[in-house]
């Protein structure tokens, strides 16, 4: 008998990408199993904003694990969850589309997000504090000060627009692009190690 | 600088909900932000929650994962869905029957549920906990024995959950606690903590899943409870498998 409790032990320190390969060549839906189950609320409240109705949600969530099933296997995903919210909004969209409601087309197509770079834990990764202070240094002036205030002075984002009066949706966008691009500079000096 | 490049772990439904009323500590709230910058997922399930904010949404998450659970066994999944039809279409001609039935099937529900439903009584339960006496010392445990004890469901549902918060892997009193917030009116936590059992204590999962079936009835969420009970005819022990089936019989 299958007993979750088990499986939940044995499965879940493995990374997505280790589950999805191994969903990939075995076909055992426990791993896709543990590797959906590990995003079932994001997923559900994803589809609660489109969908609207807790019912109507919760069996979209369902459809959307039935769909990946049989998709996934073929699939090539550098980046489980940054690829599963695009899939997400696609289904809801779609599932609107049909009951004839109206979707908005502005504002409402996730773009398909850059791939992040590979990780490293910061235990083995080579590279000192200094340079990461000059690949900082690289990067655009708005980045590079949301940058400081958010990582070395712990500011919320809220906090950082107070300080640098830029528009809380702008401190985000700078974040995020910021982040991204110094952990890409980062990789390359790795690299060149 | 660690934060700036290690992997970090996708937010919880607990830190989506504090970080939207603002209820987190700094640490927490970086911990939060940070996450946000790399992770798509959790910010568009941050972004759901905060255009339409609502505190009951781990019965959903609850169920959902119990659902996902089982659909390692595909014959469960296209039971369910059968079930789910079969329910859907009931529900439409219920509709169509009027308002007399449909109220008269809403009040045979709930004398259904009071016909079956019973809390194990206080002295099996105290039993329960004497052989664990490490845990019975605990003082939230033991006062919410005491008003188990008392009949005061409510209360010992309060100082069970009390309890858990610091012993979230004690799933035996996560069983009483499911069993309390029902007896004490509140199915929807009920079902959020029985739900919990069912998936990680196997030793559990029949007496959870019996009472998680109460719940959804409680509820009258009849498609669910039935998913369950078929379920637990099929893989329970005699005992709750024999409940299950007599129950089913009874709801059809």
């Amino acid at each position: 008998m299958f007993i979750p409790g088990i499986r939940q032990q044995a499965l879940q320190d493995w990374s997505d990408e280790r589950l999805v390969k191994a969903f990939g060549e075995t076909g055992e839906q426990q791993y896709f199993t543990e590797l959906f189950g590990r995003y079932t609320m994001q997923v559900f409240l994803i589809c609660k904003q489109y969908l609207g109705e807790r019912e109507d949600s919760r069996d979209m969530v369902m459809r959307i694990f039935s769909k990946l099933l049989e998709i996934l296997p073929g699939a090539e995903i550098r980046n489980f969850r940054n690829w599963l919210p695009v899939v997400v909004q696609h289904e809801c969209l779609n599932h609107l589309r049909k009951q004839g409601r109206y979707v908005p087309l502005m504002d409402t197509e996730m773009p398909m997000l850059e791939e992040e770079p590979e990780f490293y834990p910061a235990a083995e990764m080579p590279i000192g504090e200094s340079e990461i202070i000059a690949a900082l240094a690289q990067l655009d002036e708005a980045q590079r000060v949301c940058l400081n205030l958010f990582f070395f002075k712990k500011m919320s984002y809220r906090q950082v627009s107070g300080q640098t009066g830029f528009p809380l949706n702008e401190v985000k966008s700078y974040l995020q692009n910021g982040k991204r691009q110094l952990k890409k500079q980062l990789l390359n000096l790795i690299a060149t190690k | 600088m660690k934060e700036l490049t290690a992997h970090t772990a996708c937010l919880s439904l607990e830190e989506i909900q504090h970080y939207a009323k603002d209820r987190l500590d700094e640490a927490a709230r970086f911990r939060v932000e940070n996450h946000l910058l790399d992770c798509a997922l959790c910010r568009a399930a941050l972004d759901s929650y905060m255009a339409n904010p609502d505190e009951t949404l781990g019965a959903d998450v609850a169920l959902l994962q119990q659902q996902i659970q089982s659909a390692v066994r595909p014959k469960i999944i296209t039971m369910k869905r059968n079930r789910f039809n079969s329910v859907a279409a009931a529900v439409a001609l219920l509709v169509l029957a009027g308002a007399a039935a449909a109220y008269w099937q809403h009040t045979r529900y709930d004398r259904l549920y009071a016909s079956v439903f019973s809390a194990p009584k206080a002295n099996e339960v105290i039993a329960m906990r004497s052989e664990n006496g490490v845990q019975k010392a605990d003082p939230d445990l033991q006062e919410a024995l005491d008003w188990y004890k008392a009949g005061d469901f409510a209360a010992a549902s309060q100082s069970f959950d009390r309890y858990l918060q610091g012993h979230p892997d004690d799933f035996q009193a996560g069983l009483y606690a499911g069993i309390a917030a029902l007896s004490g009116g509140y199915p929807e936590k009920a079902i959020e903590q029985l739900t919990a059992v069912s998936i990680n204590d196997p030793q559990l999962f029949d007496e959870a899943n019996w009472y998680l079936a109460l719940a959804f009835l409680k509820q009258k969420k009849l498609a669910d409870a039935k998913a369950i009970l078929e379920n637990l005819v099929q893989q329970a022990e005699p005992v709750f498998a024999g409940k299950a089936k007599g129950l089913l019989e009874r709801l059809e």
